[in-house]
């Protein structure tokens, strides 16, 4: 299968941070690992993402010392962006049943 | 292009960040690079290759550069440049003590300064009150018809030159003559300015008396100097 680049990243970031605090090389190891591989993206191009979206209060930042001396700069769901998740998903899955729509009625026709 | 590559080429594109932002956009990209290099040299790729390709997945730095710098608002480097002039301008002003460096010849002057009196003597004692030295550099008899005494003529500046003297440095001295206070006071109505001050008090003596002595008082601590009249006044 041809590798797809990721076009709703915000929405993925959002469900990826949905069940806990993550920091950047994370997220892309949690997106390959989810899709199978099938989402791939060069990977500096998250950041412009994940900062827009702290600008936009959607996700907030923290950095954190690992025991191993690293500091991360990890990512957390806010409020607001709980909200847009659910907002997004519920966008995201009536366009794919809108889609879904129009395979059957190719097929059926 | 390995990492540093990658890192100055996005840091190129960040000249509207503050120097903190554009560290902590540094440092985030640092770290995720870092991370993936280590996952592969966990999964056996040597050093050098599992850096470059860590740094190659990256994509393209100008890309992220811009994509990044267009979300901060060039507002706060402003900020930060006026806050950086401000604190330099404000650093200058505290190394040269607020007066500028005219004071300073004054304050170097008043370590070689003589009596411009002829009925003056000429002394040069030096007392170390703290930062600020006390320096009697004149004396004289007076009779005014109702008492006899002495003259003396102080300065006081700070140990560096372009240093500030303690503006009521007088106000912690008393003078005795013969071990009794005859002077205390508050100020010392002399010329001064933040580097030097001048000041010229009058003793009253009893006959008899053989020596004149100042004394500063601070937190405790005491500095006395006595100057025996019959050896410096005619």
């Amino acid at each position: 299968m041809k590798k797809q680049s990721i076009e709703h990243t915000q929405l993925l970031v959002l469900s990826l941070l949905a069940s806990r605090d993550i920091y950047g090389y994370e997220m892309i190891v949690e997106l390959a690992r989810r899709s199978q591989n099938v989402f791939e993206m060069k990977e500096g191009t998250l950041y412009p993402v994940l900062h827009a979206m702290e600008k936009a209060g959607t996700v907030a930042a923290y950095e954190q010392t690992a025991p191993t001396g690293r500091t991360r700069k990890y990512y957390r769901l806010t409020q607001k962006g709980r909200g847009c998740l659910a907002d997004e998903k519920a966008a995201w899955a009536r366009y794919a049943d809108a889609v879904n729509a129009v395979l059957r009625t190719e097929a059926l026709s | 292009m390995n990492r540093e590559e990658y890192l100055n080429a996005v840091a190129a594109e960040l000249r509207g960040l503050t120097s903190y932002e554009r560290a902590a956009v540094r440092r985030e990209l640092e770290g995720h690079i870092e991370d993936h290099a280590e996952a592969l040299r966990a999964h056996g790729y040597p050093e050098d290759e599992a850096e470059a390709r860590a740094a190659e997945r990256m994509g393209d730095p100008a890309e992220t550069g811009r994509g990044i710098a267009r979300l901060y608002h060039p507002a706060w480097l402003w900020a930060e440049r006026v806050a950086g002039a401000l604190i330099a301008v404000m650093a200058l002003e505290l190394f040269l003590g607020f007066g500028g460096l005219g004071g300073v010849a004054g304050s170097v002057y008043a370590r070689f300064c003589k009596p411009d009196d002829a009925h003056v003597t000429a002394l040069d004692e030096r007392m170390e009150i703290g930062n600020d030295v006390v320096r009697l550099y004149g004396i004289n008899r007076y009779s005014d018809g109702q008492e006899d005494g002495v003259e003396l003529w102080l300065c006081a500046y700070d140990r560096v030159p372009t240093g500030v003297v303690a503006q009521n440095i007088w106000g912690w001295s008393a003078v005795t003559a013969n071990g009794e206070e005859r002077v205390r006071y508050a100020d010392g109505g002399g010329w001064s300015n933040a580097r030097v001050t001048y000041c010229h008090i009058k003793v009253p003596l009893e006959p008899g008396d053989k020596t004149v002595a100042l004394r500063f008082e601070r937190f405790g601590e005491a500095v006395e100097r006595a100057v025996d009249l019959t050896e410096v006044l005619p």
